[in-house]
């Protein structure tokens, strides 16, 4: 068992590695923070609530399993960011049978959706267990059959975790609004914009997105509200 | 000689080589374990080791290089930055293509002159007559054409100057000419009342303007407010060749029409002239500052989001704004006014 948890602990490094060597290339590079982004940044404590807002959230896993997540804690003091989130594992033919556990990882690559408004998903990549019982007792064997099935676990996590709206809406045009009075005739338009994010950082307990807007040509359209 | 193994022995003998082999092949596999163990343990050391490593080069590279400024962020539970490169970018767009599009139609433009013509007469300095001429344009349609704007970014605002020409500008009217005779001129030319179509074209002008683009929020949106006055030039026409002709022609009219002394007093007071310096003062035109037009800038806090498909409505309550050099910061703090169940309240901002 100790091994198991180990390889997993290596696993996880690697990928803490590889993404720290990423980010540490293009920071000393110079290209970290492109500088014609447009900057969001949101605290541990927005996340953190808003992602609690979503919990307690169950699932069931490989039909023997039930997977309730309860809590959720946040941090944004690493690079990479850090989502713990933690939950019970209980057999769906005895609730009294169950382990305690806590899953890790960051914060995927957020999306801007249809409505313009920034969507994060919780990328989980580490499946540690504090604690198992059996009819009230330590159980070794049970801890490791939820072993076995700790990647089936996070998998389940990660698809049934709502995803995270930030309160944040980009824009996909500014719109102009014309006038048609007096001495003036300014027909009403809308600059188009393209977002794309291009980072993912967490810096001193923010999370910044930042987002590559392209600029288009304005373009005139039929008179309507501004907003 | 034979020997007789009896049957015990060799079955103590098989037990104990067998026991022996299990104990050397658990002795290896928990050796090779404790290796493996070891080497993975020891794997783990190093990418711990690497990792501080590497978020420490991290935390030094991050500090100096930060070109948006991301340090200097306000406070606030979420913050927006717009780059100034980026503001320019949405402005210059904003401004320069829709002034493009801005259409003009300057109303019931005149111009109105009068005066008393004199001329050396019959060995006298006399007043010949009144002149009166007068100049309507009822419709002048024209079309703005910006130049380069030129951003000056602090405080609350952005500073802006261009240059704005008006082209394609166009229109037609009349010209009304008096001219009434007094005293001995009017026994020599009489009375003169002509009104003649005319047409002519805006003089292309480039003029400065001058303004700001103030910044201010709108519940969870920044809004580029343009502050700018009326906006007050002098308009040039020039009048078409056919216009001119037909002043010229005019004028010839009432000299062939009269006698030699009137067209002696016309010519003296030369008409033409005096038309063309009227036309060439120009029109003062005011156009109202609505040609900026209030721009929302493309980020916005947003007051309410779905969780777990139930739209929870958020107040958010800006707490700064801010334009630095490098970026406009807008920073608020949120609280959910309606939670989607009670125990999934999310707590208020900075609660951990």
């Amino acid at each position: 068992l100790a091994r198991r948890e180990s390889i997993a602990e290596v696993s996880v490094l690697r990928r803490e590695v590889q993404g720290l060597q990423d980010l540490v290339r293009a920071a000393e590079g110079g290209g970290l923070i492109p500088p014609r982004s447009l900057a969001v940044g949101v605290t541990e404590g927005v996340v953190k609530s808003l992602l609690s807002a979503s919990l307690p959230e169950d699932f069931a896993v490989a039909n023997r399993l039930r997977v309730l997540i309860t809590t959720a804690d946040v941090s944004f003091r690493s690079s990479l960011g850090l989502i713990t989130l933690r939950g019970r594992v209980a057999s769906l033919d005895n609730s009294d049978d169950y382990a305690d556990v806590f899953l890790t990882g960051g914060v995927a690559t957020p999306q801007v959706n249809s409505m313009g408004r920034l969507v994060v998903r919780v990328a989980l990549d580490r499946f540690e267990i504090s604690r198992v019982v059996k009819g009230g007792r330590e159980s070794r064997f049970l801890r490791s059959a939820v072993e076995t099935l700790s990647q089936q676990v996070l998998d389940a996590a990660r698809e049934g975790l709502a995803p995270v709206e930030i309160p944040v809406r980009i824009q996909q045009r500014v719109l102009v609004p014309g006038t048609m009075e007096g001495s003036v005739q300014i027909p009403s338009g809308q600059v188009p914009l393209n977002a794309m994010i291009t980072r993912v950082i967490a810096i001193s307990g923010r999370l910044w997105i930042l987002i590559d807007i392209s600029v288009g040509r304005w373009q005139a359209e039929a008179v309507r509200a501004a907003r | 000689m034979r020997f007789q193994v009896p049957a015990g022995a060799l079955k103590s003998r098989t037990l104990v080589w067998l026991g022996v082999t299990v104990l050397a092949v658990v002795g290896v596999s928990v050796w090779a374990r404790q290796r493996l163990q070891a080497a993975t343990e020891g794997e783990i050391a190093r990418l711990l080791a690497e990792r501080e490593t590497l978020q420490r080069r991290f935390r030094l590279a991050e500090q100096s290089h930060d070109p948006l400024g991301l340090g200097e962020a306000p406070p606030g539970d979420v913050v927006i930055g717009l780059p100034t490169h980026l503001q320019e970018e949405l402005l210059t767009r904003a401004v320069t293509d829709l002034l493009g599009e801005v259409r003009i139609q300057l109303k019931d433009l005149h111009i109105h002159h009068e005066e008393d013509v004199r001329a050396h007469v019959l060995l006298a300095d006399r007043r010949l007559a009144h002149m009166f001429v007068d100049l309507d344009l009822p419709v002048l349609a024209g079309t703005l054409r910006p130049g380069i704007p030129r951003f000056r970014f602090g405080g609350n605002k952005i500073e802006l100057a261009l240059q704005i020409s008006i082209v394609e500008g166009a229109g037609h009217g009349s010209m009304h000419f008096r001219w009434d005779g007094r005293g001995l001129s009017n026994l020599i030319c009489g009375s003169l009342d002509i009104t003649r179509e005319i047409s002519g074209r805006v003089t292309p002008r480039t003029y400065d303007v001058k303004g700001a683009f103030v910044l201010s929020e709108d519940e969870d949106q920044i809004v580029a407010v343009p502050e700018f006055g009326d906006f007050v030039f002098r308009l040039e026409i020039e009048p078409s060749a056919a216009t001119w002709a037909m002043v010229d022609e005019t004028i010839e009219r009432l000299i062939s029409d009269r006698n030699i002394f009137c067209g002696y007093a016309v010519k003296s007071a030369d008409v033409p002239k005096k038309v063309r310096e009227e036309v060439n003062e120009g029109f003062e035109v005011r156009l109202p500052p609505k040609i900026f037009r209030p721009i929302r800038l493309p980020a916005a806090f947003e007051q309410s989001i779905e969780i777990k498909g139930r739209p929870v409505r958020l107040q958010a309550h800006p707490i700064a704004l801010g334009l630095t050099a490098r970026m406009l910061w807008f920073g608020a703090n949120l609280r959910a006014e309606q939670p989607p169940a009670a125990q999934n309240l999310p707590p208020p901002h900075g609660s951990d």
